[in-house]
């Protein structure tokens, strides 16, 4: 019964905590523009995010050690130093865009402006990583996030025609109007926002930091195999919403208050409430999960004393990185850079990092010297290197797409 | 035997990533400027995207307008949405005017700078009503976006 419980709230958690600014801002602009043209995409991105947070989870469980730890010991400190550059400066624009999207949704609640709750959040999102317990803030901000389903709501009490829809996801193509270009672009910034490198790294070092061990496999992969992909359904219905009420008018959401209008058409303004607290829930989860996520890869990779369960002053560098990193987040942010913006750029540098991150992982899962008889199947095999495949193509085209469309115009 | 001085080599590792970071630094330039438009067609692809643009924000601003009419919107958001809507339609009429428009593009030019102009003016005026909870004016204002969107789709159908 205890072991079930532990299940379903590891499920929830997972649910809510999948979707951050990244999934939203992303998936609501193609939504807006493309319909549900790309919903190939976000499968392909929550498939490919399955496969390898199981993989990392699954050398966290065994080895009893962190990612980035084991990847430097295995594959050199150079590629190691490749793989901590690309994975830790994404995840610290991820960050500053989190820390950024939870000012902005504290605007729409409350119409003081954003820049006045910048360094507030950042102070809090640091207060909370230095004093709130790792599962409590794994599990309150993932519970809370789940408040994003008004989005399916919202899309089901607004009665679209269902027919549509699917034949715009079972069909998809270059609306009218767009072109080839900036379709492929959203393919592969959803593809970023969907495979975000910080998610395997959280759920590998919170694996360690939580013990796990063998026996827990099991239920890691239930997260993983039934949290994520429910949390991809979230991602999707704020695309549908998007679809059904913004791209027949011809709005393309740019901002967090055009992303929250549908719900406001479909559920007045209780259900707005419960989308702005959604908002809050998954980008100031994200962002305590990005910040963590900068200090773990930098602290693994130097081998220093890291995590939330020991005491601070025993993991003394790895909150003096965390503390460094949300300085830096808000003054970044107080340069007056539109935190949408560098949501929209964040996401498709990650897609631009994503080979560096994923490839060590696929090596050390399948190493038998660490990994034992817990080593990749053939189809972990199979499954990662088609996915690094497809990561490495999207990878090649970031750049080249984002000058040709102009970042998506 | 006199000495030769060996300049320090670069590791790889940090060279690769000089690279990669130069290259994303210029992909961010690239894809951030405002280009001249060499010839018509290039301005006349701008000005359909300011267009675009522009029907998207006075879409918006008039979606938030009819939810304040039937109290479906928190005021806070509205107030920020229709703030946002100005903001961006300044933008956009900024950067089109900074585009110099080449010759025989006049009137493309006077009919879209006239209309981000009415567009501006009316979301202005929309978050000015929803502040006062003016009804009577979000009610006119509805009207006159309806317009103003009427006028951009032909705009775009023009451009097109």
């Amino acid at each position: 019964m205890k072991r079930g419980l532990a299940v379903a709230l590891g499920i929830l958690t997972a649910i809510g905590g999948f979707v951050d600014i990244g999934d939203i801002v992303t998936n609501a602009q193609v939504g807006s523009r493309f319909g549900l043209a790309l919903v190939w995409v976000v499968v392909t991105g929550v498939a490919g995010i399955c496969v390898f947070a199981e993989m990392s989870g699954r050398v966290a469980a065994v080895s009893g050690r962190a990612t980035f730890d084991v990847v430097r010991e295995r594959l050199g400190p150079r590629v190691g130093l490749m793989n901590l550059v690309a994975s830790a400066s994404i995840t610290l624009l991820t960050f500053i865009a989190e820390i950024g999207g939870v000012a902005l949704a504290l605007q729409l609640a409350t119409s003081i402006n954003y820049f006045l709750w910048i360094p507030l959040v950042g102070f809090l999102v640091w207060v909370v990583l230095w004093r709130v317990k790792f599962v409590l803030l794994e599990n309150v901000f993932g519970l809370m996030g789940l408040a994003l389903i008004a989005f399916g709501v919202a899309v089901w009490q607004l009665g679209p025609d269902w027919g549509d829809l699917w034949e715009q996801a079972a069909q998809p193509g270059t609306p009218p109007g767009e072109s080839a270009f900036t379709y492929w672009y959203y393919a592969v910034a959803l593809l970023g926002a969907a495979m975000t490198p910080y998610e395997v790294f959280f759920f590998s070092s919170g694996g360690v930091e939580e013990k796990w061990k063998t026996r827990d496999i099991p239920v890691m992969r239930a997260n993983v195999f039934v949290g994520f992909p429910l949390g991809g359904v979230l991602s999707i219905s704020i695309a549908a919403a998007a679809a059904v009420v913004l791209l027949p008018m011809s709005i393309q959401a740019d901002t967090l208050g055009q992303v929250a209008l549908p719900v406001a058409v479909a559920l007045g303004k209780i259900g707005l409430v419960v989308v702005l607290v959604g908002f809050f829930a998954a980008t100031f989860g994200a962002a305590c999960e990005t910040g963590l996520s900068v200090g773990y890869s930098i602290s693994q990779y130097f081998g220093w004393q890291w995590g939330k369960y020991v005491r601070p002053r025993e993991a003394a560098r790895f909150h003096l990185t965390i503390l460094l990193g949300t300085i830096l987040g808000v003054a970044v942010l107080l340069t007056t850079v539109d935190p949408i913006k560098v949501t929209e750029y964040s996401v498709v540098f990650s897609a631009l990092a994503l080979p560096l991150t994923y490839f060590p992982i696929l090596v050390v899962a399948n190493d038998r010297d660490y990994m034992g008889q817990h080593a990749n199947s053939r189809t972990a095999n199979a499954l990662g290197t088609l996915f690094l495949f497809i990561i490495g193509v999207a990878s090649l085209a970031a750049i080249p797409l984002m000058v040709v469309t102009k970042a998506g115009q | 035997m006199p000495t030769v001085a060996v300049p320090p080599q670069v590791p790889r590792v940090l060279r690769l990533t000089r690279t990669i970071l130069l290259v994303v630094a210029l992909a961010l330039v690239l894809s951030a400027c405002v280009t001249p438009a060499l010839n018509a067609a290039d301005y006349r692809d701008k000005a359909l995207g300011s267009a675009e643009a522009a029907t998207s924000e006075v879409g918006t601003a008039k979606l938030v307008c009819g939810l304040l009419l039937r109290e479906r919107v928190l005021q806070s958001t509205a107030d920020e949405t229709l703030g946002a809507s100005e903001d961006a339609l300044g933008s956009i009429s900024d950067s089109l005017l900074a585009v110099q428009p080449p010759r025989g593009a006049d009137p493309i030019y006077l009919r879209l700078a006239t209309q981000l102009d009415r567009a501006e003016s009316a979301v202005r005026d929309a978050r000015i009503a929803a502040r006062r909870s003016d009804t009577d004016a979000l009610v006119d204002l509805v009207g006159r976006m309806d317009t103003i969107l009427a006028d951009l789709a032909a705009t775009e159908e023009l451009l097109a």
